[in-house]
């Protein structure tokens, strides 16, 4: 009896103390996963009972690659993620570097860009929904007073794209900024002390110092982007809702669509299936560059 | 001293026994004492209505309402949520008179004539008859699911200010219509034609619908098959296309929010949508008190008037915990006292009666004309079939992709038809 207890404790305990935690891990993610993909191979009505569904093979699949939609919500999406980051990026690396310099008020202005962050997406997309509004919204409303027309924010093809990018820019470059800016924070001093004394420009600086040693978090950064980003929707549900047109339709909005409105869950489930491969193979990419950095 | 302790006694005793008696009776009277009612809402004049008269029922049957409130977008799929899960958190949900089908054919809510017939709970001044809209929003396949919370037809709005400042006349026929707004559209700076709705998905089919049926034109035959790209309705999204401008700036991404907000702001001379005056005559949010006009929506040129029908209804659950207090619930909002009480706060009646009350016709004159109106509904406008939500999600976007530009409204409609077979075939005989 002792000596299987003291077993017990030795070999099996440490399991015994990660049960819990796997468990639940099994419960909130694991079964999850698996009930959606096993969805993915069934027509299923959402409303009518669950044991009504028929298994197709790969038919949901096909159905999706055969939409033209579909593919024109995966790239509104990837444009929206290049065109996003790339701003967010520029825009973010260019303030942490301001705000890296002993700048008076610079305490104050981190707390302020915390402000956008924490305001639920649904939100932010009202308010730039009012903002943008062509008759009463302020963005016009400002831009009158330079005697410049209304523009239409929301309601014309191309630039419905760029305002939504451009709500998103707002309210995610601070995390951009923040992130770099702990990044830049850490950097080792010697490197620097060695380059004045070598007489280098503050631009030599930047591109061989400071950017090189910058990359992973950088590329951390990015990373958290695009993950969030690709799976985006209740900003661009509030704003424009997909439209006008195609315009904004971005590969989340199709999902929900597909199955909440138009009850086609199992073809829903699919699509999920492919953004999670999307981003699955997105962040691999850059998981494997970063590391290579590091390994440098 | 004995005497008084008996005394006491005595009167604890007295007051016990009415107490039991009276607990006894109210157990009689009110069956449904304590229950709880969950009830899922979204922002409505209607419901600020029902909220004023609610305290009343809840002294009358010692019932509780709990309001568990929800923007507009969300409330669909919140809804469909709860309704497939074991048990629905909600005992009667504000239903889009659209969606009755959808949760009919499927199964997620029940009829209502057995709750109506059962003695103990039917009300039997009801009076059904009474009720307008019952085709049109209430019922599937002829058989009655849901309670009218808010009916709505649809009117032509105008500017009798500005019609009578260019002595110009209310527009009768389509060919008016394009005229007069095209004549507004020209006149003053940041005064525009005409507001309609034109937000991809729901919004957008709204607007277009005011003009497609009048046209002649309609979703599906008699067979349930889609004729979305007949002559008539390429015509109607041609003309629709062409009215949009002489729209405010930024039409094509308007829901019914900012398209009555242009008007209301004074920004346009007409307006063709839901008959919700008391909102529009209301001086919190409206510039234009007793300015504006009503007459029915013109008439495409040789044939007859149509209006459509929407509204919100009150439908119960399947899985609803407590279905038969929430039917006496239901029941009682919609009776024909409440349907006055509510539209005199605000609500839209649902009753014929309420239309032709003395007292609310002198309050709001506009009643006849949505009387009118409602003579000339088409209950196919959202057709009464579960696939609805389906269908719309199509045509909702092949019509704001003509409104773009990007496809021209016959590439559209016959995109939108070629969407459309599949999802009907399976009625096809």
């Amino acid at each position: 009896m002792g000596k299987t207890l003291k077993k017990l404790k030795g070999e099996y305990f440490p399991y015994l103390l990660v049960l819990p935690e796997v468990i639940y891990l099994l419960l909130i993610i694991i079964y999850p996963l698996i009930f959606s993909l096993n969805l993915t191979f069934y027509k299923w009505t959402f409303g009518l009972p669950f044991d009504t569904k028929k298994f197709v093979w790969i038919q949901n699949y096909l159905e999706l690659f055969s939409d033209s939609l579909f593919w024109t919500s995966v790239a509104v999406l990837l444009k929206y993620a290049v065109v996003s980051i790339t701003l967010e990026l520029s825009i973010g690396f260019g303030v942490a570097l301001l705000l890296n310099r002993e700048l008076r008020g610079a305490g104050v202005m981190k707390v302020l860009m915390i402000v956008p962050l924490t305001i639920t997406p649904t939100v932010v997309g009202l308010a730039w929904r009012l903002l943008y509004n062509a008759q009463y919204g302020m963005i016009n409303y400002f831009l009158s007073l330079f005697d410049i027309g209304a523009v239409d924010w929301l309601g014309s093809y191309t630039l419905a794209f760029f305002s939504v990018i451009i709500a998103d820019v707002w309210q995610w470059t601070p995390f951009m900024i923040l992130i770099l800016l702990s990044g830049l924070q850490a950097l080792p001093e010697e490197p620097y002390d060695a380059a004045i004394v070598d007489g280098a420009s503050s631009w030599q600086v930047l591109k061989y110092l400071t950017i090189p040693m910058l990359v992973p978090v950088i590329l951390i950064a990015v990373l958290i982007r695009i993950m969030d980003i690709l799976r985006l929707f209740d900003k661009i549900f509030v704003l424009t809702f997909g439209g006008p047109g195609t315009a904004t339709e971005v590969l989340s909005l199709y999902t929900y669509r597909i199955g909440f409105v138009q009850s086609h869950m199992g073809k829903a489930a699919a699509a999920s299936y492919i953004l999670l491969f999307i981003i699955v193979g997105i962040s691999f990419i850059f998981v494997k560059l970063s590391y290579k950095q590091i390994e440098m | 001293m004995r005497k008084s302790k008996f005394m006491k006694l005595f009167f604890v005793w007295i007051a016990m026994v009415s107490l039991t008696l009276t607990t006894e009776a109210i157990a009689k009277e009110k069956p449904y004492k304590g229950v709880t009612i969950t009830m899922l809402v979204t922002g409505h004049p209607a419901t600020e209505a029902m909220k004023s008269v609610i305290p009343d029922f809840e002294k009358e049957t010692g019932m509780r309402i709990l309001l568990d409130e929800m923007d507009y977008t969300r409330l669909y799929d919140k809804a469909k949520m709860e309704l497939s899960s074991p048990v629905s958190a909600y005992d009667t949900i504000m239903t889009d008179g659209v969606w009755i089908p959808e949760w009919a054919a499927k199964n997620l809510i029940v009829p209502l004539e057995p709750y109506l017939k059962d003695p103990g709970l039917g009300d039997p001044t009801y009076d059904l008859e009474d009720v307008l809209y019952i085709d049109a929003n209430l019922t599937y396949n002829g058989i009655l699911y849901a309670l009218s919370m808010s009916g709505e037809t649809n009117l032509l709005f105008y500017r009798k200010d500005l019609f009578e400042k260019y002595g110009k006349e209310v527009p009768q026929t389509m060919k008016d219509l394009m005229a007069t707004a095209k004549f507004f559209h020209e006149r003053e700076s940041r005064l525009y034609g005409i507001s309609l709705r034109g937000k991809r998905g729901p919004e957008i089919y709204f607007g277009w619908a005011m003009l497609l049926f009048p046209f002649g034109g309609t979703v599906i035959d008699e067979n349930n098959q889609p004729v979305i790209n007949s002559a008539e309705a390429v015509e109607s999204l041609e003309f629709y296309v062409e009215l949009m401008k002489y729209a405010p700036l930024g039409q094509s991404s308007f829901s019914y929010d900012e398209t009555v907000g242009a008007f209301i702001h004074g920004e346009a001379a007409m307006f063709i949508d839901a008959t919700n005056i008391a909102y529009m005559e209301n001086p919190d949010y409206s510039r234009i008190v007793g300015k504006i006009g009503w007459a029915l929506p013109p008439q495409k040129e040789g044939k007859p008037s149509k209006t459509e029908a929407c509204g919100w209804t009150l439908p119960i659950p399947a899985n609803a915990k407590n279905k038969k207090a929430a039917f006496k619930f239901i029941q009682w909002l919609t009776n024909k006292e409440n349907d006055k009480r509510m539209a005199l706060v605000g609500g839209m009646p649902n009753r014929e009666s309420a239309f032709m009350d003395p007292e609310l016709v002198k309050k709001y004159a506009y009643y006849p004309a949505v009387l009118e109106a409602l003579k000339h509904i088409d209950p196919t406008v959202f057709p009464r079939l579960p696939e609805w939500p389906d269908m719309q999600e199509y045509i909702g976007l092949a019509a704001s992709e003509a409104l773009l530009g990007t496809k021209s409204p016959k590439e559209a409609l016959d995109w939108a038809q070629k969407k459309l077979e599949p999802i009907l075939a399976h009625y096809r005989k």
